[in-house]
């Protein structure tokens, strides 16, 4: 009773239980990326980005699609305006968008969220614009199918029989719908961009598209496609901490094995 | 200044939350709650954005009668007919509730069983054997679809063990790492935001590239 007593009138921790790492965690992530960022800014080296196949294939796909005269296709899938992946696809956007407007290619944006539509068709006008080529943006080109998932399947299929798209480039959350518009995509003879952070789309997207994006991949775009060094500072200041999660790892499971009460674990649930 | 109205809102914001969710006091505050609602009231007001569209594109279809403008006309036929009946009657309705479980339920269903012939078309492609890849692929797929089926164990007994082993210990160890990647890369994009440097929902890769 008396225990019962204590605990309840223990004072409360300023931090949420479980929230003092992440919080740490935030802190070191920002010295990383400011670290890289400053370098970058300066001038000073900085580890280059690799060379990723399904970034370098947009220019190749939006060019085919100039040439053939079809249009390309670009969706984010399910995503919400709060989804991670949709501000990848975001990226990637402006520079199809960029590049279609400098070819005269036209662009059709499916959206299955009418959020993302909003955002969409600002990010392309926008592009549109910044090419010098105001006029050639179409409103009607960025469409808001359903909400539904596969009712919105269902009528990007029909786009891309209908219209006879040339590339399709697929970029953020994707469920089953997934291997339904990369196959239809396929049977209409597009060329095809995608890439998730799903780990069950995938492998359907690895069978059905030409190129994919896997994981992280995507949310390199933006300063792959930019090359400003402010965002390629950022995304190295990411990987360094994927050096710095792996170290963990290792060091956790050598713990893990060695001691009866593992202190890293401890003190990362803190 | 249309540029840094919107950053300087995704900073306070992303901040105010970060805060609120770490700490004590964001949760004796209700912050959160009310946070939430708002956020959950902006979408539903948003809605109206889609229809629009689909009115602004589907009228221009019949306008312009495009090839298969008639089925723009059902379409918004539809959408009108099925939002006032939902208003009347509300999703209780009997004729509401028959549309939709004996009309959109079976065609939603139809849609995703296809799912199944495009598998397969998929996999045919894929499992060709044209690179060493390929072969690995076609072999652990192989594996993997005769553990799920009697016919497997059938063959050689050991066949349900090396499926299970294949999807408990590379495949998971794959998944795993992508997973991590992936929420590192979240992370790292949800900071960018909160910095301010990703711009891309701003329009034009944020206007200072290129």
């Amino acid at each position: 009773m008396l225990f019962q007593l204590a605990a309840a009138a223990a004072p409360k921790t300023f931090w949420v239980k479980g929230q003092m790492v992440p919080f740490i965690f935030l802190m070191v992530v920002l010295a990383f990326v400011y670290f890289f960022i400053s370098r970058a800014k300066a001038g000073m080296p900085v580890p280059p980005i690799r060379k990723i196949n399904g970034l370098e294939a947009i220019d190749e796909a939006v060019g085919r699609a100039t040439e053939m005269g079809r249009p390309v296709h670009t969706t984010s899938g399910l995503g919400y305006v709060s989804t991670p992946s949709t501000f990848a696809f975001w990226a990637i956007l402006a520079h199809v968008a960029k590049l279609c407007a400098k070819y005269d290619t036209r662009l059709i944006n499916t959206n299955n969220d009418y959020q993302v539509l909003t955002v969409n068709e600002e990010i392309i006008k926008q592009s549109y614009l910044e090419a010098g080529r105001p006029d050639a943006f179409n409103a009607d080109d960025v469409r808001y199918l359903s909400g539904w998932q596969f009712t919105y399947t269902a009528a990007c299929l029909g786009i891309f029989q209908r219209e006879k798209i040339a590339a399709n480039i697929m970029i953020g959350h994707f469920m089953a719908e997934a291997m339904l518009l990369a196959e239809g995509a396929h049977n209409a003879g597009a060329v095809q961009i995608a890439g998730t952070l799903s780990t069950f789309q995938l492998p359907w997207f690895i069978t059905a598209c030409d190129y994919t994006l896997i994981g992280e991949e995507i949310f390199a775009a933006g300063a792959y496609v930019s090359r400003e060094p402010v965002l390629v500072g950022s995304v190295i200041g990411q990987d360094m901490v994927r050096i710095l999660v792996f170290v963990l790892i290792f060091v956790g499971t050598i713990l893990q094995n060695v001691q009866a009460k593992n202190v890293l674990a401890d003190f990362l649930r803190r | 200044m249309r540029k840094e109205l919107p950053l300087l809102l995704t900073f306070v914001t992303a901040l105010t939350v970060v805060v609120f969710r770490m700490t004590q006091w964001g949760w004796d505050t209700k912050f959160l709650q009310t946070f939430s609602l708002a956020f959950t009231t902006t979408g539903v007001a948003a809605m109206f954005v889609g229809a629009i569209n689909i009115f602004r594109i589907h009228l221009g279809h019949i306008r312009r009668r495009k090839e298969g403008w008639i089925f723009s006309v059902v379409a918004l036929a539809c959408l009108v007919f099925y939002t006032l009946l939902g208003w009347r009657t509300t999703n209780q309705g009997v004729t509401y509730k028959w549309i939709f479980d004996a009309i959109w339920t079976p065609i939603n269903s139809t849609i995703f069983s296809l799912l199944i012939f495009y598998v397969a078309s998929a996999a045919y492609r894929a499992f060709r054997i044209r690179t060493k890849e390929a072969t690995v692929l076609l072999l652990c797929g192989i594996t993997v679809m005769l553990t799920r089926v009697a016919l497997g164990k059938m063959i050689w007994s050991e066949i349900p063990n090396a499926g299970n082993w294949l999807l408990r210990v590379p495949a998971s160890a794959a998944f795993r790492a992508i997973d991590l990647g992936g929420y590192i890369g979240m992370f790292a994009v949800s900071l960018r935001l909160l910095l301010g440097l990703e711009r891309s929902h701003l329009g034009g890769l944020g206007g200072s590239m290129h």
